[in-house]
């Protein structure tokens, strides 16, 4: 990976050209080179690790007040914090580190967590939000990339030139400047990823003194930014599996026997780096949900997300505020979990003939509406008991106090049977064999006229409670979910997002499931028609709080968190694939303000991006012809520079693929910043292949570390005429684009129209 | 058995002398790399000229065993075949599809046409005429002889244990192993059970182990190139790659496989400094055999499916309109050439897989929430447009002189059905696309609107005959300008939400350099009763290539569609993590009471979750034996073991990985039969490892115990789960104790609770 001890060794012939090296001879000629400039060169690294430093701040924190205005997801992660830090539950498919993070910020400033972020543009000023602490905090991460970029290169053995180019490549990424600024998580994440990075190359240049405290010490750094990067978001499993093949590449090689080491010390090898790799992670993983349960103890947005169990151990939770016993007789209201709607009927009639021919019973109509009204009242009825059932109703609405005991044989029961009378058209809740309207797989669920007796069966449910394991457990009222399972079909009553067409009134289709065990067929009882918590009743319950386990909670968490990732697949205006990121064919709108005509539009730097991928395919390139020559047999490049530009490039090239070809298998929708992670390693590989074409001789130029002295500045006036192109071009390209990028200044469509170097940049204000 | 172990003794001994020769001189590679420990497996030097096999071929022997496997395999495959007399599982398409074939209808389906017309050479044998349609009757007819047409496709199926006996000779594995690996796929279920119907699966699996045998042939002689047992397995590769590749696009995972053993086996060739002009025979040799001769095949097929579909039939709207034009009895082949004002058209988008322009009486949900535009692949009356002149160029349509479309004309297109215009504005963006303008249909035709006029751009004119500056039927391409703003009528097959009942998208493409396909139109049918039909067969033209690449892009396109129905809540997909494990077997019919003669889709448990550990076990053996070798302890091995264990393991294992990892990137529906070509080299892998143990670590007699062992067990398990793979008709309570699993729903459904 780098050049550990570069000896200045010449290649012959290739020293011909000594003009070409006016820092090399420095030594040689000290009557002609003014000292300035030999200072100048030998701290070259430290000049440029502050240029880098100082650029990286001006474009990060340039006008960072601007736009005034909630921008892109700051929606999404600005309200976490404010979650936090007003202490209510959220649910997000990510894990914890970077929202904390950015909630730190706001504590540390004093906000309390007032404002909600809820849409795109609400102004900050007048909602008193310090979304410029929020910001300059955020942008603190996004702020170190360039000057990591540094560290990493230098330390992989790259010249001062080589490494200044990959960093000053990566200040002037319109995208980075623009994702680096806001209230994002992916500024952060980038931060842990490359310090990660930059511990494992620390670490692994200290090879030969194994199990000293250097090596130690970048060996848990790895370890612990690993942990960090993965608990921002799940990408950094990405980062992970780079850290671990370069693992798997040192132990392959301490493994053969030719080193000398014993299996002993292989195993402490082993052992050393499981742990710090593997078990540090994890245990850094699991603290960071602990702190997230810690905090958020009040109930909040994301209860429903959760089992019944964990809403009620949060504070102030509604379950546990309203959670009654249902008992037979009382009229309910069934609320579907996933889609939100109630169990209704009206006396509209089924049609006899369905678009497809297919022919219905004719029966009363039972839909799922999506607000309560006196149509979604059921009474629950017992199937045995009748007539003691009937006095019991009687003598309820005769205003009748029963005494508690009388009251507790008629509770609901798990595994009960029962029947579901509709109450204002006094018919039974029933399914039978006839396909429902438009899942025709489904069962068709419909009301009995009560005298109808020859079909009764029909009519009887058992009662499920979900997580019930003793047909003693009792249903309540919002709190626990409970499934619908006709006795006699065995389908459960289930519905779907689906509207029923203009005979059901818009209203959502029920019909039998013939999958009973599936999660959606879940149904919440929210009332019980004129039942109120009395003063005791609320005291004894808000004592009934229950608690859940760290780890129950973090398994239930996790599990929701990687099934509602797999979801996110509604279609997203901006969402794009894989294949069109290194190509930078579209941009995504964050931000507009129709009255100056201002814009943050996320773009790369086109020539920037496009550099990259050249510079990744000719780098492909190189590696093909170095392996078939070596397989010939034939030298083309001497022994040092090849095992360089072999290790650390193909380090840097897989770090590259790692961060993006999984994107290819993911099914969830995708959106440009995604690669931003890639891209950095991309940028990092223009520097490669620069070093690789421009540097020569190689261990003249190699830094050994960020703060080194450099032996010599510029290999070539040529190489320097590059340097200065890309680095020109890409500044330029980044100022002709800082418009769009920071949205401090309103454009002409004239000036818009010119930026769409693509047709498909479909940025605003083209007219 | 005794003669094997001598064999493998005495080439053993002979390789050895060799072996230690090469030694001495370690290859120029490992002295370069002297950091880099040596590769997993030895590169084997090519000119030792040395065959290496372990075990000979011979005739008698190997006779025997390959006629006695067939004919069990035959018992198995062909018991009771015609038991269920009923269209059984997918054979209601392929039987329909043969049916297609005997009445030359063109039809469209997702599969290359090279099983199904073995099929129907099937139907042809049996003397069908294409009358039964099993869409109409789910029991086949008395003038139908299903039992032929099931014993045809059986055929492939019992030809698959003696290949696989042969496959095992050839990769050096001892008749032990080798009779073992023949019995594995004689008794697996899901082999057996889908051998014993008119299917695709025979055809494909039996190709797929023609390859792999062949392949392993062709190993064989990697010592004595261009010989002509050389040229003969690889020429047998080539066709039996082109077979399998014409059966199912699956096939192109075992061309991958083969072609990742050529490329190996080139580069070691280099690698060993070959000279040029070797290496150029090689290359060459090679690029023929296994790239020229599968295309060619591949190609064949498609040229002998247009041959015999020459006559219109339900497939035909995939095809371009040229295409249509040429079947027999198709609308398309007899109607007015010369597009004229007032002219009644369909235009069809030339972006494969687009469709017909069509218009509704829906609205856009956004946008102008005026009347949608959009492209539908099927006949309907909602794709009828009349060709109208701009507002203000006074024209009466039915007594006027009949005046052609011109090149350049600006013309307005009304919608027959609700006589709305169709209409593009600056104000909107398409719904999907945003980059493009929103095209609707909008206003009537008397309405003073700019908005309607489209300028007509010809492109190109297909018949030679004809005026090149007019509108012609079919043979005409063109694209539709929007005076007003400037951009083209496209449709580019994006398919839109529910509220456009998932036709494709049609917008306004403001690309001033457009010039794809998605912007080009071409007029599919015309009706005007004043200018005289014409025989279009003359008029158009099609190629053989043009039309091969169409029909692969639209079946490629129907794959895809193939799609997960969320909604439907299917019983039979499973997903592709579940097929090594079998963990959801499945019903191939729906009815499942006491009387019903069922069938189920089950492989072989032991066989099944013992291939699967070969396959698992065979990576970390690599890495067991690598790490080894890396610490210098010397292999105990016989010479050359170490060589065989990597020639036979790769095609096995890779093969499994190749047939069974590409179906986790698909986004189709997939099935447990889908595992199928994956498992047989699964279960010759098993072989392989019993054969690898057995030599390293069991004494002779115990390696014969061994075998015994497995084949009895596995036979055992076979036979226990017979009554579902024959048919079984008694009530499924009998058979509970086979639900080995929760999953399986032999006995019961996941139904109730």
């Amino acid at each position: 990976m780098s050049v550990d001890e570069p000896q200045l060794k010449r290649r012959p012939g290739k020293d011909s050209a000594p003009d070409a090296l006016p820092s090399a001879k420095q030594d040689t000629k000290p009557a002609t080179v003014s000292a300035t400039a030999c200072a100048l060169v030998r701290n070259s690294s430290g000049y440029a690790f502050m240029a880098v430093v100082a650029l990286s701040f001006i474009t990060r924190y340039w006008r960072i007040w601007d736009p005034a205005q909630v921008v892109f997801d700051e929606v999404h992660f600005g309200k976490f914090a404010s979650f936090y830090l007003r202490r209510e539950y959220y649910f997000d498919v990510h894990p914890p580190l970077a929202k904390m993070l950015i909630a730190l910020g706001g504590w540390l400033v004093g906000y309390d967590g007032h404002f909600l972020f809820d849409k795109i543009g609400m102004d900050y000023l007048a909602n008193a939000v310090p979304y410029m602490m929020l910001r300059g905090w955020v942008a603190l991460f996004g702020f170190a990339l360039p000057p990591l970029v540094y560290m990493i290169m230098a330390e992989s053995g790259y010249s001062v030139i080589a490494s200044l180019l990959a960093a000053l490549l990566v200040t002037f990424d319109n995208a980075l400047v623009t994702q680096g600024r806001l209230i994002l998580l992916d500024n952060i994440m980038i931060f842990f990823m490359l310090a990660s990075v930059y511990s494992y190359v620390k670490f692994y240049k200290q090879r030969y003194r194994p199990f000293g405290l250097q090596w130690w010490t970048w060996l848990l750094s790895t370890g612990t930014m690993l942990g960090c990067v993965v608990s921002c978001k799940l990408v950094g499993l990405f980062t992970i599996a780079l850290v671990g093949a370069a693992v798997i590449f040192d132990l392959r090689r301490i493994l053969d026997i030719r080193r000398g080491t014993t299996i002993a010390q292989f195993n402490q090898h082993f052992v050393a780096r499981a742990f710090a790799l593997i078990v540090v992670p994890v245990a850094l993983y699991l603290s960071f949900f602990y702190i997230h349960f810690a905090v958020l103890t009040r109930t909040g947005t994301g209860d429903a997300y959760h089992t019944s169990q964990f809403q009620m151990q949060l504070i102030d939770n509604p379950m546990t505020k309203s959670s009654f016993n249902v008992h037979y007789g009382d009229q309910i209201t069934l609320r579907h979990r996933d889609t939100g709607a109630f169990l209704d009927s009206n006396p509209a009639r089924y049609p006899l003939r369905y678009e497809d021919q297919r022919v219905s019973s004719q029966g009363q109509q039972v839909t799922g509406v999506k607000t309560l009204g006196d149509n979604s009242y059921w009474m629950v009825k017992p199937t045995k008991d009748q007539e003691e059932f009937a006095l019991f109703v009687a003598r309820r609405q005769a205003g009748e106090d029963i005494p508690k005991e009388e009251l507790s044989k008629w509770v609901v029961h798990h595994t009960d049977l029962v029947q579901l009378q509709h109450v204002t058209t006094n018919s039974n809740l029933r399914t039978h064999d006839v396909a429902s309207p438009m899942t025709s797989t489904n069962m068709e669920i419909t009301t009995l006229p009560l005298n109808d007796t020859a079909n009764a069966a029909d009519t009887v449910w058992k009662v499920d409670i979900e997580g019930a394991k003793a047909n003693t457990t009792l249903l309540k009222t919002s709190s626990s979910f409970l499934r619908l399972v006709s006795h006699k079909h065995g389908v459960a009553m289930w519905t779907h997002a689906k509207k029923l067409p203009e005979w059901g009134h818009g209203h959502q289709e029920i019909n039998g499931n013939k999958k009973p065990a599936e999660k959606s067929t879940l149904w919440l009882i929210t009332e019980i028609r004129g039942r109120q918590a009395s003063a005791e009743e609320l005291e004894e319950m808000s004592k009934k709080q229950t608690s859940l386990s760290f780890l129950e909670k973090f398994v239930e968490l996790q599990g929701l968190m990687i099934k509602h990732n797999n979801a996110l697949t509604s279609v997203h205006p901006f969402q794009s694939t894989p294949l069109s990121w290194p190509l930078l064919t579209r941009g995504i709108s964050f931000w507009t303000d129709a009255a100056q005509r201002k814009q943050i539009y996320l773009l790369g730097n086109p020539v920037g991006w496009w550099l990259a991928n050249v510079a990744l395919l000719f780098y492909a390139a190189g590696m093909v012809v170095l392996e078939i020559c070596d397989l010939r047999n034939i030298d083309v490049v001497d022994g040092v520079v090849r095992r360089h530009v072999m290790r650390s490039g193909g380090f840097i090239a897989f770090a590259w693929l790692i961060h993006y070809f999984p994107f290819f298998l993911m099914g969830r929708s995708l959106f440009l910043h995604h690669y931003l992670p890639a891209s950095i390693f991309a940028y990092m590989m223009v520097a490669t292949c620069y070093q690789f074409i421009c540097v020569h001789p190689y261990q003249l130029f190699a830094l050994r570390s960020w703060s080194s002295r450099a032996r010599a500045l510029l290999p070539s006036y040529t190489a320097g005429l590059l340097f200065a192109a890309i680095v020109a071009v890409q500044v330029a390209v980044f100022a002709y684009f800082a418009p769009v990028s920071y949205g401090t200044r309103g454009l002409t469509p004239d000036e818009v129209n010119s930026r769409r170097w693509l047709s498909s940049y479909d940025m605003h204000f083209q007219k | 058995m005794t003669s094997t172990g001598n064999t493998s003794k005495g080439g053993g001994a002979q390789t050895d002398q060799h072996q230690s020769s090469d030694d001495d001189k370690p290859s120029a590679a490992q002295k370069r790399h002297k950091d880099f420990v040596a590769y997993p497996i030895i590169r084997e030097p090519v000119a030792t000229g040395i065959p290496y096999q372990l075990v000979e071929w011979n005739t008698s022997l190997d006779g025997l065993a390959m006629l006695f496997l067939t004919l069990v395999c035959a018992f198995t495959r062909l018991y009771r075949i015609g038991l269920r007399s009923n269209v059984t599982w997918d054979e209601s398409h392929f039987v329909k599809f043969s049916g297609f074939y005997l009445n030359r209808t063109f039809y469209h389906d997702v599969h290359p046409p090279l099983a199904k017309m073995l099929i129907a050479l099937a139907d042809v044998l049996a003397g069908h005429n294409g009358t039964f349609n099993p869409d109409t009757t789910k029991t086949y007819p008395d003038y139908y002889s299903y039992r032929f047409m099931r014993c045809f496709t059986a055929l492939f199926g019992i030809g698959l244990a003696p290949l696989a006996y042969l496959t095992c000779l050839q990769l050096n594995m001892r008749r032990k192993a080798c009779m073992l690996a023949g019995l594995f796929v004689i008794l697996d279920n899901a082999l057996c059970v889908m051998s014993r119907f008119v299917l695709l699966d025979e055809p494909l699996l039996f190709f797929t182990a023609a390859s792999l045998c062949s392949i392993s042939g062709f190993q064989n002689m990697r010592h004595r190139a261009f010989s002509p047992a050389w040229w003969r397995w690889l020429l047998l590769t080539g066709v039996s790659l082109g077979l399998v590749s014409s059966c199912k696009w699956v096939g192109f995972l075992t061309v991958a496989m083969v072609g990742l053993y050529t490329i190996e086996e080139l580069l070691n060739l280099f690698a060993d400094f070959a000279p040029t002009s070797a290496m150029l025979r090689h290359f060459s040799a090679r690029a023929v055999s296994l790239v020229a001769i599968p295309l060619l095949i591949y190609m064949t097929c498609f040229k002998a499916h247009f041959i015999v579909l020459n006559r219109s039939g339900p497939g035909d709207a995939t095809m371009p309109p040229a295409f249509q034009a040429r079947l027999q009895g198709s609308k398309l082949s007899n109607q007015p050439f010369t597009v004229m004002y007032g002219s009644v058209l369909d235009l069809r988008s030339m972006y494969p897989g687009s469709g017909l322009l069509h218009s509704h009486a829906h609205k856009y949900p956004s946008g102008s929430q005026q009347q949608q535009i959009t492209c539908y692949n099927h006949q309907d009356k909602n794709n009828d447009w009349v060709i109208m002149r701009r507002l203000g160029e006074e024209f009466n349509y039915t007594t006027d002189p009949l005046l052609p479309v011109r090149d350049g004309d600006i013309v307005r297109l009304m919608h027959k059905q609700t006589s709305s215009m169709l209409h593009s504005h600056r104000a909107f963006t398409a719904p999907l696309t945003t980059v493009d303008y929103e095209v609707t249909a909008y206003g009537k035709s008397s309405w003073n609107d700019t908005n309607n006029d489209w300028k007509i751009a010809i492109h190109k004119e297909e018949s030679s005959s004809a005026a090149k500056d007019e509108l012609h039927t079919i043979t005409t391409q063109f694209r539709l300008r929007h005076v007003a703003t400037g951009c083209w009528l496209s449709a580019a097959a994006v398919k839109l939400p529910s509220w456009g009942f998932r036709q494709n998208e049609v917008t306004c493409s403001r690309d001033q350099s457009s010039k794809s396909d998605a912007s080009l139109w071409a007029v599919e049918r015309h009706v005007n009763s004043r200018v005289p039909a014409v025989d279009m067969r003359s008029l158009v033209k099609t190629s053989f290539v043009q039309d091969f690449v169409r029909l692969n892009i639209e079946m490629a396109r129907s794959n895809n569609a193939l799609i997960p129905d969320r909604d439907k809540h299917n019983h039979l997909e499973s997903p592709p993590w579940s097929w090594p494990f079998l963990v959801y077997p499945m019903r191939m019919l729906g009815s499942w009471n006491k009387g019903d003669i069922k069938y189920y889709e089950i492989g072989n448990p032991l066989l099944w979750w013992a291939s699967t550990l070969a396959c698992l076990l065979f990576p970390l053996q690599l890495v067991y034996y690598y790490a080894r070798k890396s610490r210098g302890i010397a292999n105990v091995w016989a010479p050359r073991e170490e060589q065989h264990f990597w020639n036979a393991g790769k095609l096995l294992w890779g093969g499994w990985a190749l047939h069974y990892m590409p179906f986790f990137l698909m986004g189709r529906v997939t099935y447990i039969h889908h595992y199928l070509p994956a498992l047989y080299f699964a279960l010759l892998l098993l072989a392989f490892e019993v054969d690898h143990f057995g030599r390293r670590m069991l004494g002779g007699r115990l390696q014969v115990v061994l075998v015994l062992v497995l084949g009895a067990a596995a036979t055992l398990v076979f036979c226990w789960f017979a009554p579902l793979t024959f048919g079984y008709t008694g009530s499924m309570d009998d058979l509970k104790h086979r639900q080995w699993l929760p999953t399986w729903n032999i006995y019961k459904d996941k139904h109730s609770m």
